[in-house]
């Protein structure tokens, strides 16, 4: 088994006194790609931006909660206890990066690409343009653009695959370990898609990266990640390999995520999508948050809320599993 | 034969971009498009993004006058009509935008934002009946039910999917004849998709419309039944026209098949096996190699591609593909 990186423990978010995140707690190891799937709202950007330490002002994060950070294989180093001057100085974007979603608002509209580069290498302190350009311009050849032309464009000049790719490139500056994509490749059409894919497999290899991939889109997971974990209201509802998560799908929820995938050609089993909507944190009902769209809810369901246990071949939180462990 | 009700003849549309000062170089977004929708019916228009669908889209709802070719509605030039019938097709054409997020007036509750349009529209004189009752019954149909629980609320409490409901009923309480819909599940979650394409579905059954339904998902298209008509755009061409169940199962065009070659599968095996099947991106419109648009990027291209533009011809009944190969 490959070493950790990153280990998330007990993590929990409030905004005001609204709890986004319940005991989130993952591992994730050097050189593989851990993908957090769920739908909008789910708390999957928070536990990014939560790692990143770029919370909003109002979040708190509980007492309990620890993310170590393994760098260089030498003890841990608990990200949320480090200093911000620390935290800035030698993990945020030098060890630990993202490509933030939304590609084709993510940019300074009125700035030139160049631009955001120099202000990326301003905020980490390097002054020098001449090494900042030459650098621009390696990683933008990498995420294979014509960086000269690219570098002089503004924003609205590139398409929203070039913006993506700008966007990695810029996530890439400082020569990082670990890369968290937020939807990558939402709001880009399939084709699209595809290209940014192979692209982040491609870079993954050439700078011995590591991934956290955050999405909604469940086809993707199956193209790129190694582990999965299933997030639902802001807990981690099942966690396994990503062929046992396609394979053999035990939590209602991952189930009925899979299912909400159209197959080409099978006009007699169109998915029927999840019905309801997604959980709103500010009236989560009682028991298991996930109960009122399950259709195999018990009354158990409606009562307690599931906790997340192991079951050896992965962590499941459904109260039809807990028993079978039971009895 | 049933009567069509938008008929788009050899629709050319030119956009201009500037070139250095004072120079603006031209370039056809649209090259030449015919297309034509039955009463009750639906079409598919499929591409990537810069194919020039939306841009399609939007000369038939006249938001866009076209360099060259006609619309018709219901036999009729849209640019040749008196007041009182362009008012008549003005009220009867109707767009589902793509980003719920960013189409709706947020400070207008639900409910004021329906009936802003029913008051502007006088829909109580028209069908003599309570304008509230106008407003709710679209509500509820459009899946915003009950209608007390979503009225009076402003769009940031609804999520994604109920924006895109609301968008929905702002189209549809007119009962116009054409709807556009454009790209109305790309920001929405997986899990969701399902429901509101099914939800355009139903409203197209049950007030006759017809639908041009804007997308790049294919997929989704097979909610709409296997004999659903599509047409694939590439770089403002068609280059294969068919039903659902031909372009899926049996895709002829080059383009087509690399566009279903994209689509995520959920299976971690197939990840080994999937190539792109195309070189590079989609070119600048600006760019558009002469004779077929694809010869730069085919891997059938022959000399003959290089040359000459193919053309949109009928390989089998309802069955057009605009591609050398096949000629």
């Amino acid at each position: 088994m490959r070493e950790p990186l990153l280990k998330v423990r007990n993590l929990d978010v409030y905004y005001y006194n609204i709890r986004v995140l319940h005991r989130v707690g993952f591992e994730i190891r050097r050189g593989e790609v851990y993908a957090l799937v769920g739908e909008s709202g789910c708390g999957k950007t928070t536990t990014a931006n939560a790692i990143l330490r770029i919370l909003p002002e109002i979040a708190r994060i509980g007492n309990e909660s620890s993310i170590l950070y393994y760098k260089d294989g030498r003890d841990p180093v608990d990200l949320l206890k480090l200093p911000e001057d620390e935290f800035s100085r030698d993990i945020r974007w030098k060890e630990i990066s993202m490509v933030f979603q939304g590609a084709l608002n993510a940019l300074n509209p009125t700035i030139k690409i160049k631009a955001h580069f120099l202000e990326t290498a301003k905020a980490h302190g390097i002054r020098d343009k001449k090494e900042v350009y030459k650098r621009a311009y390696e990683l933008l050849s990498a995420v294979k653009l014509e960086a000269d032309r690219v570098l002089e464009s503004y924003p609205i000049e590139l398409s929203g695959g070039m913006k993506q790719r700008v966007l990695i490139a810029l996530a890439l500056f400082l020569n990082p370990k670990f890369v968290i994509l937020d939807e990558p490749t939402t709001a880009l059409d399939v084709l699209t898609q595809r290209e940014i894919l192979f692209l982040l497999k491609e870079l993954k290899e050439k700078f011995d990266l590591t991934y956290m991939l955050i999405t909604h889109d469940i086809a993707l997971v199956a193209d790129i990640a190694d582990r999965v974990g299933i997030m639902y209201a802001g807990r981690i509802v099942e966690e396994s390999s990503v062929e046992k998560i396609f394979y053999d799908p035990k939590h209602p929820y991952t189930i009925a995520l899979l299912r909400s995938v159209p197959q080409i050609g099978d006009f007699k089993r169109l998915p029927e999508g999840i019905p309801g909507e997604p959980a709103d944190f500010r009236k989560l009902p009682p028991g298991c948050p996930f109960h009122p769209r399950c259709p195999e809810a018990t009354e158990i369901c409606r009562q307690k809320v599931p906790p997340l246990i192991d079951l050896g071949d992965r962590k499941i939180a459904c109260h039809l599993y807990a028993k079978e462990k039971v009895s | 034969m049933s009567e069509n009700v938008i008929e788009a003849r050899d629709i050319v549309v030119r956009f201009y971009v500037s070139a250095g000062l004072f120079r603006r170089k031209p370039f056809n977004a649209v090259d030449g498009v015919s297309l034509a929708i039955r009463k009750g019916s639906i079409v598919g228009l499929v591409g990537e993004s810069g194919s020039g669908k939306t841009t399609f889209g939007k000369v038939t709802l006249d938001l866009l006058r076209p360099h060259k070719g006609d619309v018709l509605f219901r036999g009729k030039s849209i640019y040749n009509m008196t007041s009182q019938e362009y008012r008549e097709y003005r009220i009867n054409a109707q767009y589902i935008p793509q980003d719920p997020y960013a189409s709706i007036n947020m400070f207008r509750k639900v409910g004021e934002a329906l009936l802003d349009i029913a008051r502007y529209h006088k829909l109580d004189q028209r069908y003599g009946v309570d304008i509230m009752d106008i407003v709710r019954d679209i509500m509820i149909r459009v899946g915003l039910s009950p209608p007390e629980k979503y009225i009076n609320k402003y769009p940031f409490q609804l999520s994604g999917g109920e924006r895109q409901r609301l968008s929905i009923a702002r189209a549809l309480i007119l009962r116009p004849a054409y709807v556009v819909a454009d790209e109305p599940t790309t920001m929405l979650d997986a899990s969701l998709k399902a429901n509101i394409v099914k939800t355009i579905r139903d409203m197209v059954k049950e007030f006759g419309l017809s639908l041009l339904y804007i997308t790049h998902e294919i997929t989704l298209l097979q909610y709409f039944g296997p004999e659903t008509e599509v047409a694939v755009m590439y770089l403002g061409k068609i280059v294969e026209k068919g039903t659902v169940k031909d372009i899926l199962l049996d895709p002829i065009h080059p383009y087509t098949k690399a566009l279903l070659a994209a689509i995520p599968v959920p299976d971690p095996k197939e990840r080994y096996t999937r190539k792109v099947l195309l070189k590079g991106s989609i070119p600048s419109p600006l760019n558009r190699p002469s004779g077929c648009v694809l010869s730069d990027r085919c891997p059938f291209a022959e000399a003959i591609c290089k040359k000459e533009p193919p053309q949109l011809k009928v390989v089998s009944p309802g069955r057009e593909v605009a591609c050398h190969l096949f000629s």
